[in-house]
């Protein structure tokens, strides 16, 4: 009994000796440049100063934004910083749906180079303190999208021409 | 209980064991975020505290585990290690406790208060586990999102690493579950022992969640050639200890027509010592006491310890894992033990050690 265990620890050690330095090895040669982060982690939204806003400040454009069976309402409001905030009154159908804010006109087919504005998980108003690069876009005749991304599915769900502040928009 | 289940009382030795044990994780747990704590301040970037406190007790973790498994195949290669090996289920449990912080934080142990409909104390050192820490910002509850977000089984990079995660702390919960010696007793060494083979399939978890999952992450060349030469120190004790043995196992002896197997000169066994061979299929331990020579199995019967390793100390060899007696006339326990191995017939022919078959039955005493 015992030596029949001794036997199943030799084999078993020997086929771990195979297996485990060749998923070790591989694993570090495939390691990315950049390195992967988990994107709804809290220390990413901080120290990128961009978690939730607070405050009501000045509403500069209201827009709706149809996605799903449902119409998103999105505010650009001007408080200390410029601030996005959109609402859903039912959480989408969606794993912890992430906003991002792309540069282009047209819809990329990645959001590699998309900027992470933050989680759009959940019902209700989610507010994004925007970085300084998504304002000055705003206040250009190209203002960018708006990027509904499904992190599960690695793949654009929705995404939204934002209205140029400096053609005036729509204000209420 | 059952009603042949005698506990096995706390000794001094086992506490000095444990003391030096919590000791040595504190003082690690210490060193781990204080140096956290000075890197941040000298680099001037904030210290995402929980973060650090999820790294100092999954890493405790890993290296407590490296170094309990360590333990098992060092005893094989030098009996010096036989010393640290009696108690090492505790380090195992210890193992166990540090992987659930490094998951859970310090979420379990407020509980009680909740249920009692009081706010819980802000402990210092409270933070929050990985599972809550990386899967509660979204609109799934943290459990779900840890099964349902990452679904890429089919991408070696991006590969789940947090579900070889909780293959590996489900073993080791299994493993520190049924580490006491009431299981032990109840389920039978064999049994017990084959039930915590399995610590070697959730080691091999927990290797794949570390390379797939921490050093993805953290690109230090350092951290990662000092997880590979964990990986690679372990399973190399191991692969020596495990052939070592092979080396009696794979050369039993046979019996001679007359149906005694001959073992050589009286003077190649050292007087109060063994020589072990492989016979029928199992370990014979040869004890020599002055002239006279007996022979046993070589199988503890508590935790299935090797005999043959022990000392012989008033008539009774000593088992060097847990220090279980057994007299070397008759195998038995001295009083008020019960345990008993078989023993073997043994005669001096001609200045020659010779054993015969079959083995006779445990005899209690």
């Amino acid at each position: 009994m015992i030596s029949s265990r001794r036997q199943t620890h030799r084999w078993l050690m020997t086929a771990l000796a195979v297996l485990l330095p060749w998923l070790a090895v591989r694993a570090l040669l495939q390691r990315p440049e950049i390195p992967p982060v988990a994107a709804t982690a809290a220390p990413l939204f901080a120290r990128s100063d961009l978690g939730g806003a607070e405050g009501e400040g000045d509403l500069l454009v209201a827009f709706d934004w149809p996605v799903q069976d449902t119409q998103l309402k999105g505010q650009l409001v001007l408080d200390d910083t410029l601030q996005l905030r959109l609402s859903a009154e039912e959480p989408l159908n969606l794993a912890d749906p992430l906003l991002y804010w792309s540069s282009t006109r047209r819809s990329p087919e990645s959001f590699a180079q998309a900027q992470l504005l933050g989680s759009f998980a959940g019902a209700g108003t989610h507010r994004y303190r925007l970085p300084a690069g998504v304002g000055r876009a705003l206040r250009s005749r190209q203002p960018g999208l708006l990027l509904l991304v499904s992190p599960l599915d690695q793949r654009i769900v929705a995404s939204w021409e934002l209205p140029s502040l400096s053609a005036g928009g729509e204000r209420p | 209980m059952s009603h042949g289940y005698v506990a096995v009382q706390w000794t001094r030795r086992k506490l000095i064991y444990d003391g030096v044990l919590l000791a040595g994780v504190s003082a690690y747990l210490l060193l781990f975020m204080g140096i956290s704590h000075w890197w941040a301040a000298a680099a001037n970037v904030p210290l995402e505290t929980d973060g650090a406190a999820i790294r100092a007790y999954g890493s405790a973790a890993y290296i407590l585990l490296h170094l309990t498994l360590s333990i098992g195949p060092l005893a094989r290669l030098n009996p010096l290690f036989h010393t640290l090996l009696f108690n090492r289920r505790h380090m195992g449990v210890m193992v166990f406790l540090l992987g659930f912080l490094h998951v859970n934080g310090w979420h379990l142990p407020k509980e009680p208060w909740s249920w009692l409909g009081q706010r819980a104390p802000q402990f210092p050192w409270s933070f929050h586990g990985a599972l809550n820490w990386y899967n509660d910002f979204g609109n799934r509850e943290p459990l779900v999102s840890l099964f349902t977000s990452n679904g890429h089984f089919n991408d070696f990079a991006l590969f789940p690493f947090e579900l070889l995660g909780v293959i590996g702390l489900a073993v080791l919960f299994v493993m520190a579950a049924t580490s006491h010696d009431f299981w032990l007793t109840n389920l039978t060494a064999p049994v017990w022992k084959a039930i915590h083979m399995a610590v070697y399939a959730g080691y091999a978890a927990l290797v794949g969640h570390v390379f797939l999952g921490a050093l993805q992450t953290n690109q230090s060349p350092w951290l990662a050639a000092l997880v590979l030469a964990g990986l690679i120190w372990l399973l190399a004790i191991h692969l020596i200890s495990g052939w070592r043995e092979w080396a009696i196992d794979g050369h039993p002896l046979q019996a001679d027509a007359s149906g005694w197997v001959d073992l050589g000169p009286i003077d190649a066994i050292p007087d109060g010592r063994a020589k072990v061979v492989a016979l029928a299929g199992e370990r014979v331990a040869v004890f020599r006491q002055g002239s006279e020579v007996f022979a046993l199995s070589n199988v503890c019967q508590h935790q299935n310890g090797p005999l043959g390793e022990g000392r012989v100390v008033n008539g009774c060899v000593v088992c060097p894992w847990h220090g279980y007696e057994y007299r070397l006339e008759t195998g038995a326990s001295p009083p008020p033990f019960s345990e008993c191995v078989p023993t073997f017939p043994v005669e001096l022919h001609q200045g020659r050690v010779r054993i015969g078959l079959p083995p006779r039955p445990p005899q209690q005493a």
